[in-house]
């Protein structure tokens, strides 16, 4: 390992949650994306964070959660999530005539009600979380669970300078691979 | 992702945050000390990423390049990949330029453009960046990729796209001496391209010629799609629809409303295509000014020009139909009525969209009659269906609608002038709804509720809101509401519609629409008598207000078929839903997918009359509209023939039923991919299947791709886990594979008490397959206390005399024969009936 992973092991995080735990909101999830997929004209994009926040309500009703379940809860629907876009998203492009999915992003994080396609998003997570993995979780918990920088620290235990820094980093690592992304389609 | 990989991204990371730590004039300095020792690619990443996070430019190298105002100076100059090879023209939006690409490995050659207007603000540059994303995801063979772009440092915006060789399509027409039907052919090409742009929200308020190219092949490719909107005015900011403001156009094909600076729509794209045809058939434009005239006077006078009227000889010539005469009579009827049908002054009143353009194309060119209507007053009735759409299209768009589906209700509601106005307030509303609540900030509160907990009190308390609008905005609540399955806030919010449209309209069609949706509320819930009641009330007030059958009306009876369904009624329900589909039929054709709904419908009730063969020829009625619709790969078909194959199955039409089932796994393979539930369920009956025709070995496998899934894409808590694991192990039983075929059936019994509770006649059923298995393999006591166990649940649950209760006891009389307890089973079977003692 080089000098560079110093800054990776400065603050431990929490334990995530179980894979059960995921896959059950996973279930939820999907549930709830399909219908909305199925309600809906074809020319739609998706809201993860609306749809994390129904999947929260529909498993916990109200006030049943601890805090450090909701912590857990919001690891494990941001995971979820992300499981569910690319289903949804490969589903639809399989179909091709529908063309490709968009995910809207929630504005308080990226400013604009921005849509990226939810494929290239998928795959730049995956190569972020290979190097950088809590970085990508960070992603994973602002642009799904809608969770804001304090938030983000409180549900992973680290502090709120770690999350900022991270964020700086993915935030502007992401906007990179994403406007690049078309290109290197065209590469290929 | 190559280790290398994730290597030198942490490395790009490290340096990163050393440099951003500083102060901005010093970073560069920072990034050339820190990164001395690095691999060019790298220290250029990094730099990229600083660029990305100060600066709005998209590609760094512009700006360090580009001289305002000197063009001369862009040949040869290289913008991050693209380096520029010529000027290509000038046109009214800007200069346009050849690049190449200019990778290690290949040159590939694009257009770039570079805007003459510069954007004047952060929120214009932040607009054109997202919708340049949005056009960048416009992938279409007929359309020219937006490849990239990005703001110079001066404020203009350049747009890098696809390099197309080709020829305007008139001119390419004339060219090869095309005829009409070669002509429409290609003109379907178009139209496909602009459909599928508008299905993603597009709109290219520019078509004409000069931007519809065809290439040697014969390809047509559609330039600057969306790029008169994504440069337009401040107006637009989310929605696909400009209005207002100065805007590149090309007034000889530009629609009335787009001359006038009113809203624009893809009905806008629909007009100007409608110009496109009448040149490519004619031989010129419907009018020889730019259409101000149109926009101004000729909607009073209603004188569209016709095709057959203004072709020209030089036309005929061209399109090898010998004499202008000839040419006429080929235009006159069909022809003139599609084009005049497109060219309608009114928006509302052109073909709702590109699609229904281009299937009265495909219908003349195959015969059949056309859709487009001569010019008739009866428009006004539609006109008002059309808003009873709009609203159902509101109530069906649920919670979706409310976040993220403003959009597309948007380009729905633009077909109806005086729709669009409400419409627009309604957004407005939402949108101020949701930008009012940030999500998760209050730690445990629940945005989704908490979105429509103030919306109900906003329009509560806002007495200004237009009550057709508020009617619709209560309807929306109350499906978003039923949609997490709070039924009394639904309740409350759908009776509330129905008092407000009671009050402003009496006895109306909006009235109808929101009591059907309180019924279908009932029926979510699983109050027959209540939906009953309220759908018959709905549907009494129907026939007062009118004897002419519509989608409405079509919606109410097929609310009673499924309240006869949910009460066991399959009579009933196969006489409401056949009405129903009579309805659709006559009102939306035979071949909409209402139709095929319909038919699915009659067919489920006839199955449960088993009346296999009828549900049969039914469901392949329903499948094959939806195939027509949906062109074979389709979640629709897909599910209609899943239908088929349970059908064909039940009906003991084994080869059908087999290659039915592998059809739809095959296409939800690929539609959903392997792991996806539906995939999952189709496997798990085609598994059963096997069983049931003894192919043991296939069965299993198959069974366990559906175990696979357990705890992932399907619950453990879901039948078809316990049902795959009893399918496993009764096979491998028979199969002698008996450790693992008994593991599987314990597995199975453990998994149904444990989510369906000791009194379930399954967990009972289950119970006693474990006992056979425990038979075969001599352990005689574990068996018998299972058997007497499981019998008295079926007893209790089923009756005795139940095939099920009689299939256990049959395993209790085999337990005492293969124990040597003779006196116990002849005991046990005098308990069955007399036919099924053997």
């Amino acid at each position: 390992m080089k000098q560079g992973d110093a800054h990776d092991n400065s603050q431990k995080m929490n334990s995530g949650p179980s894979d059960a735990l995921i896959s059950d909101v996973y279930g939820d999830l999907r549930a709830i994306a399909s219908r909305h997929m199925r309600n809906e004209r074809p020319d739609h994009t998706l809201q993860p964070t609306a749809l994390v926040h129904e999947a929260f309500l529909r498993l916990s009703g109200p006030d049943s959660f601890s805090p450090e379940e909701r912590n857990l809860f919001m690891r494990a629907a941001s995971l979820a999530m992300r499981r569910v876009l690319v289903d949804h998203a490969r589903a639809r492009n399989a179909a091709k005539r529908e063309g490709a999915l968009r995910v809207t992003l929630d504005e308080s994080v990226v400013g604009a009600g921005a849509e990226v396609d939810a494929i290239g998003l998928a795959e730049a997570l995956d190569r972020l979380e290979a190097a950088e993995p809590r970085c990508a979780e960070i992603v994973q918990l602002r642009f799904f669970a809608g969770l804001e920088i304090t938030e983000t620290a409180k549900v992973l235990g680290v502090s709120t300078a770690t999350v900022k820094r991270d964020w700086r980093f993915a935030k502007a690592w992401l906007a990179r691979e994403l406007s690049l992304s078309q290109l290197d389609k065209d590469d290929a | 992702m190559m280790p290398d990989d994730a290597a030198k991204l942490k490395r790009v990371r490290e340096l990163f945050d050393i440099v951003m730590d500083q102060p901005p004039a010093a970073r560069a300095k920072v990034l050339d000390d820190a990164a001395a020792n690095d691999p060019q690619e790298i220290r250029r990443e990094v730099d990229e990423l600083i660029h990305g996070e100060t600066s709005t430019d998209a590609i760094p190298g512009l700006r360090a390049g580009y001289e305002p105002g000197s063009l001369a100076g862009l040949i040869g100059q290289r913008f991050g990949a693209y380096e520029v090879v010529q000027h290509l023209g000038d046109g009214g939006m800007g200069t346009v330029y050849e690049a190449v690409r200019a990778d290690d490995e290949y040159r590939k050659r694009v257009a770039i453009k570079l805007v003459h207007r510069g954007l004047d603000s952060e929120i214009a540059v932040g607009r054109f960046r997202r919708e340049r994303q949005i056009l960048a995801n416009l992938e279409h063979r007929n359309i020219a990729t937006l490849l990239d772009g990005g703001v110079a440092a001066d404020g203009r915006p350049f747009l890098v796209m696809e390099y197309i060789d080709g020829t305007p399509i008139t001119q390419w027409c004339d060219g090869k001496s095309a005829t009409i039907e070669q002509r429409l052919e290609l003109f379907d090409q178009v139209c496909g391209a602009v459909q599928h742009a508008h299905r993603n929200l597009v709109v290219h308020l520019d078509l004409k010629p000069g931007n519809i190219l065809v290439t040697d092949d014969g390809t047509v490719k559609l330039l600057d799609f969306g790029i008169s909107h994504l440069l337009g005015d401040e107006g637009a900011d989310v929605m696909p629809v400009t209005r207002g403001g100065p805007r590149a156009f090309t007034p000889e094909y530009a629609s009335p409303e787009h001359i006038r600076g009113d809203a624009l729509t893809t009905a806008s794209d629909v007009y100007s295509l409608g110009v496109v045809l009448f040149e490519l058939l004619a031989g010129k434009r419907p009018y020889s000014k730019p259409t101000v005239d149109v926009a101004r006077g000729l909607a009073t006078t209603g004188a569209i020009p016709r095709p057959s009227m203004l072709a020209t000889g030089e036309a005929a010539n061209f399109s090898g139909e010998k004499t202008i005469d000839r040419l006429r009579a080929r235009l006159k009827g069909d022809l003139d009525s599609i084009v005049t049908m497109a060219l309608r002054p009114e928006p509302e009143r052109r073909y709702a969209s590109v699609e229904a353009l281009r299937m009265d194309i495909s219908r003349h060119l195959s015969g059949l009659p056309v859709r487009a209507q001569p010019d008739r007053a009866t428009y006004r009735l539609n006109k008002f269906m059309r808003r009873n759409v709009l609203g159902l299209g509101l109530s069906v768009a649920v919670l979706f609608a409310l976040v993220a589906g403003v959009i597309s209700t948007t380009l729905q509601a633009q077909r109806a002038r005086a729709e669009q106005v409400k419409a627009e307030t309604l957004n407005d509303f939402l949108k101020s709804l949701l930008s009012s609540v940030r999500p998760a900030t209050g730690g445990r509160d629940v945005p989704v509720s908490e979105v429509l907990d103030s919306a109900a009190q906003r329009i509560d308390s806002d007495k200004d809101i237009d009550p057709d609008v508020r009617g619709q905005l209560e309807t929306v609540i109350g499906q978003s509401y039923l949609s997490l399955a709070r039924f009394p806030e639904a309740e409350r919010h759908f009776n509330s519609a129905e008092s407000i449209y009671r009050k402003a309209h009496g006895q109306s069609m909006p009235l109808v629409l929101a009591t059907a949706n309180s019924a279908g509320l009932y029926l979510a819930r699983g109050d027959m008598d209540s939906a009953e009641v309220t759908y018959k009330r709905a549907l009494a007030m129907h026939k007062s207000l009118s004897s002419e059958p519509d989608t409405l009306l079509a919606t109410l009876v097929e609310g009673l078929g499924s309240v006869a369904h949910g009460r066991g009624k399959p009579m009933d329900s196969e006489r409401l839903h056949r009405q129903a589909l009579a309805i659709y039929k006559q009102v939306l054709g035979s071949r909409d997918d209402h139709v095929a709904t319909a038919m699915n419908n009659v067919a489920v009730a006839l199955g449960e009359q088993d009346k296999w063969s009828e549900a049969e020829k039914m469901h392949r009625d329903a499948l094959a509209i939806f195939k027509l619709n949906h062109h074979g790969l389709n979640t629709l078909v897909a599910g209609a023939e899943n239908s088929l194959a349970t059908a064909l199955d039940i009906e003991g039409k084994n080869a059908a039923a087999e290659s039915t089932y592998l059809d739809v796994l095959d296409m939800r393979k690929r539609l959903l991919g392997p792991t996806h539930p539906d995939y999952a369920f189709t496997l798990f009956n085609y598994a059963m299947f096997l069983s049931y025709q003894g192919r043991c070995k296939e069965s299993v496998d198959y069974s366990r791709e559906v175990l696979a899934l357990r705890g992932t894409a399907i619950p453990e808590s879901h039948p078809s886990i316990a049902s795959s694991l009893q399918t496993v192990g009764r096979c491998l039983d028979k199969l002698g594979q008996t450790d693992e075929g008994g593991r599987a059936l314990k597995e199975s019994y453990e998994l149904r008490l444990k989510y369906l509770g000791a009194d379930s006649w399954l967990v009972a059923n289950s119970e006693g397959l474990v006992a056979e298995h425990e038979t075969s393999v001599k352990h005689y006591a574990d068996a018998e206390r299972m058997l007497l166990h499981s019998n008295g649940i079926l007893k209790a649950t089923l009756g005795a005399s139940n095939p099920r209760t009689e299939t256990n006891i049959k395993r209790t009389v085999a337990l005492y024969e293969a124990w040597g307890k003779p006196q116990k089973a002849v005991m046990y079977r005098s308990q069955l009936q007399p036919a099924a003692k053997h």
